[in-house]
């Protein structure tokens, strides 16, 4: 019986990582997607759910075969932006490591349009991003900003609000 | 028996199977746990420019410890996790933890070289610009989210203390201390500590938490190598206590924090114990220190236009230390002498962060401190020569400029300006340069000139004026860096740093006296090189060291100045069980002390965790597992402390949350 238990031990020791192994951009495209179940945009809703990327291609790719995997295909698309022409197609906007200059040209059209904006910066965040999706060494955690996004007429969950590291 | 391993196999196998097959797309819970397996692009850091910047951004290297380290390596104080950054030795002689770092670890300096933040709020105390590392710092280790270490002068943007670098202890917030939140830990050498926290997010977002911990430690081994029967035999005398407070509110852009602490020692006087005259079951006279510490603070951080970001502070803090020392007379009359130090100081700060013009970031501020109180008496039972009293009261302040220059996105200019003055000193100015050139976006070079200075504090400055000696003067050092951060891939990392710096009149205690003198200037030069390296099983190796050379003008060697420090911590996830083994060692090589060497060492720690999701963290493990004697000296004697012997660990942290 010991000896069975320790071949149990061994095994489960042996066997793959508690973790799912996720990629530091496929990480964000699952947060990107949980950020879209817990927002709420003003009447009348989107009919597709236009995630837009900016920056990062591989962010694009992972966004894609997420929303594949998850079924989602018709009620959303991703899209990579070159320019800001169709940033106002945009549902939820994500600015992959932006400085002040491109982050103030993706928001320059916005206005106060109701798309969800998600910077990857700290200086992206407080240039004027919703959410801030940023890195420590070991994981990855999201600040709001919900007096802005109360102003665009977006809102979030309480179960949002409750995981933000900081709510402002 | 074969049959028996078949199944085990199978079964682990297929439930493997199963679950790699049907694994769902994580809760948002869940993706915050989630480690990352491979180096992030960008990570935020804010003690390298006095505001929060990306990682990539910023023109200082900082080191960080998080969260996660502290749990994994299960360390119990600020002293263990700064003892994780590259260069850095700490030195405990069971009263107080000192700090050394490039060289730089004068005896009896309380730390007071490196400036400590608390979320931003300086913590030096007023009296000896004192950074507290053990149970008597205010914050748990439990309440940590990260601590930066930005090594180097940075007086012009912190002013005074920041003299070898920077450190700054950022809380979490109840993202993570949601709820209720405890922690037990016990270790073999009769430590124990609590905490206990609660954290409430309301429905507009403000974010609340209290903590109260409490710390015990009995049967304190003395620290002396060779202590002596009879000073054995009252070591259950030989103890701590300490309790702490803290309460953290934060809505919108403004942040309300308070904190207090106290911390309990006492131990056998040695002298009444070792006294022939003296039965030997007479109780020894015990003596006591006594530390109570608080801090309120308030704090503004927002963007208040389309190009200005601000920042305003406001905080009083208050630290008192009262020791009780029984003297033991000549006539065989006993006599208790009660030094203390009592401090009280509020602080306003300001900075507002200009983006207006292209490519530049311009910085102004202001930092002022009122020291209402700086008081140091002695009093004894019986009227003595013991009695004295100094006071004082001062006034400090420090303005400062900075502009960050985006010349090309591949090259960026800094430079910083920073003038301070008090009542007890002339005025200062501290000038930095910073280059950084990036070849690609994951390597990138920077070079750094500045200056900074510690200007002689209140013990320093009376001391001598009992003696009708002349105040030591303000230290200063001239800091020049080439450091080299390169991301060779997602999985590795590292960084090399190479240093010069010609530091004068480093304020010394003299051997005879009690007074402070300017030994000749020093000049210290080194390299620091660390690399990080992930794999995508969740294991990951980090190792640094840091090799250097100090000396005083004439080629002399400087006390507790190792020439090499060696560090490597490992972790290791064991496949789906939720355990987690953690190595960490460390090796320092020999120190010279005022009349001999130290020997080098090398130490070693070893725990293994486990989580359960996100409730339940276990961890237990071993410190300086092959109990190795390490001596390392703390003041002026010659007789050396004993370090940290062989000591096994358990914590339990455990969270409910009432959602």
């Amino acid at each position: 019986m010991t000896k069975l238990l320790i071949a149990v031990c061994f095994s489960l020791f042996l066997s793959e990582g508690k973790a799912q192994n996720l990629s530091e951009n496929e990480l964000k495209a699952a947060f990107l997607y949980r950020f879209s179940q817990f927002s709420k945009w003003p009447p009348p809703p989107p009919d597709k759910l236009s995630f837009c990327v900016v920056g990062n291609p591989d962010l694009y790719q992972a966004i894609g075969s997420l929303l594949h995997e998850q079924q989602v295909d018709d009620d959303t698309e991703v899209i990579e932006l070159p320019d800001n022409e169709q940033v106002s197609q945009c549902d939820i906007l994500f600015l992959s490591q932006q400085n002040r200059q491109q982050t103030q040209y993706w928001l320059e059209d916005l206005a106060q349009s109701p798309v969800l904006v998600v910077a990857d910066t700290s200086e992206g965040f407080r240039q004027g991003a919703m959410i801030g999706l940023i890195a420590d060494a070991n994981n990855l955690s999201f600040r709001v900003n919900l007096t802005d996004a109360k102003r665009r007429g977006l809102n979030f969950s309480a179960h949002l609000l409750k995981l933000a590291t900081e709510v402002r | 028996m074969k049959q028996q391993y078949l199944i085990a196999g199978f079964m682990v196998g297929l439930s493997s199977c199963v679950l790699a097959k049907n694994d769902p797309l994580p809760e948002l819970e869940d993706l915050l746990n989630q480690q990352l397996n491979q180096l992030p692009s960008n990570t935020q850091i804010s003690a390298g420019s006095r505001i929060e910047r990306s990682s990539s951004d910023s023109m200082a290297v900082t080191h960080v410890i998080t969260d996660k380290d502290i749990r994994q390596f299960n360390l119990q104080s600020l002293a263990d996790i700064l003892a994780m950054f590259v260069g850095i030795t700490t030195r405990d002689n069971s009263s107080f933890i000192y700090l050394g770092s490039r060289g730089i670890g004068r005896p009896g300096d309380f730390n007071s070289r490196f400036l400590f933040l608390l979320d931003g709020t300086r913590m030096n105390e007023n009296l000896l610009d004192a950074g507290l590392l053990g149970y008597e710092n205010f914050v748990d280790v439990g309440l940590i989210e990260r601590v930066e270490y930005s090594p180097g002068a940075s007086a012009a943007l912190y002013g005074n203390n920041a003299l070898l670098g920077v450190i700054n202890i950022v809380t979490k917030t109840s993202s993570k201390l949601r709820g209720l939140n405890t922690a037990v830990s016990v270790t073999n050498n009769n430590t124990q500590h609590g905490r206990i926290t609660f954290g409430l997010r309301s429905e507009g977002g403000a974010d609340s938490w209290l903590s109260l911990s409490g710390a015990k430690l009995r049967d304190i081994d003395f620290p002396v190598p060779g202590a002596p029967a009879e000073l054995l035999a009252w070591q259950h005398l030989n103890k701590e206590s300490s309790s702490r407070a803290m309460f953290s509110h934060q809505s919108g852009s403004f942040q309300f924090q308070a904190a207090a602490s106290r911390r309990q020692r006492s131990f056998p006087d040695g002298f009444s114990v070792l006294r022939s005259d003296v039965p030997a079951m007479v109780t020894p006279e015990l003596e006591t220190l006594d530390n109570e510490a608080f801090f309120v603070a308030l704090t503004f951080d927002d963007t208040t236009s389309e190009n200005i970001e601000a920042y305003f502070h406001i905080s009083t803090h208050g630290n008192d230390l009262i020791r009780n020392v029984p003297l033991t007379l000549p006539n065989g009359g006993l006599e208790f002498v009660r030094p203390m130090n009592s401090g009280r100081w509020s602080n306003v700060d300001g900075q507002l962060v200009f983006l207006g013009v292209e490519n530049h970031e311009l910085m102004l501020g202001i930092d002022f401190q009122r020291d209402h109180r700086q008081a140091f008496s002695s009093r004894s039972s019986i009227p003595t020569q013991f009695n004295f009293e100094q006071k004082s009261n001062e006034n400090r302040y420090g303005l400062y400029v900075q502009d960050l220059w985006r010349i090309t996105p591949k090259f960026k200019f800094q430079w910083a300006l920073r003038y301070d003055n008090s009542d007890f000193s002339s005025e200062r100015w501290s000038p930095s340069l910073t280059a950084k050139y990036s070849f690609t976006p994951g390597h990138r070079l920077l070079l750094r000139h500045s200056r900074a200075f510690r200007v002689a504090n209140f013990l320093e400055r009376n001391a001598n004026s009992v003696f009708n000696e002349p105040n030591p003067k303000n230290e200063t050092i001239d800091y020049n860096e080439i450091s080299l951060v390169q991301r060779w891939s997602n999985s590795l990392s590292s960084f090399t740093t190479l240093y010069y710096a010609n530091i004068d009149n480093l304020i010394h205690q003299d051997f005879f006296r009690p007074i402070y003198f300017n030994p000749p200037p020093i000049r210290s030069h080194g390299v620091e090189f660390g690399v990080d390296k992930r794999w995508s099983n969740g294991m990951s190796l980090i190792a640094s060291s840091a090799i250097q050379r100090s000396r005083l003008r004439g080629g002399f060697g400087i006390a507790n100045s190792p020439e090499f420090i060696g560090k490597v911590r490992f972790s290791l996830p064991l496949g789906r069980s939720g355990f987690t083994l953690s190595l960490n060692s460390y090796g320092v090589s020999k120190r010279r002390t005022f009349d001999s060497h130290l020997p080098g060492f090398a130490s070693h720690d070893v725990s293994v965790n486990w989580q359960n999701e996100e409730d339940v963290f276990i961890a237990l493990g071993v410190r300086n597992i092959t109990d190795k004697e390490i001596l390392d000296i703390t003041d002026d004697g010659f007789v050396p402390n004993l370090q940290r012997r062989r000591q096994l660990h358990l914590s339990v942290n455990w969270s409910w949350d009432h959602d």
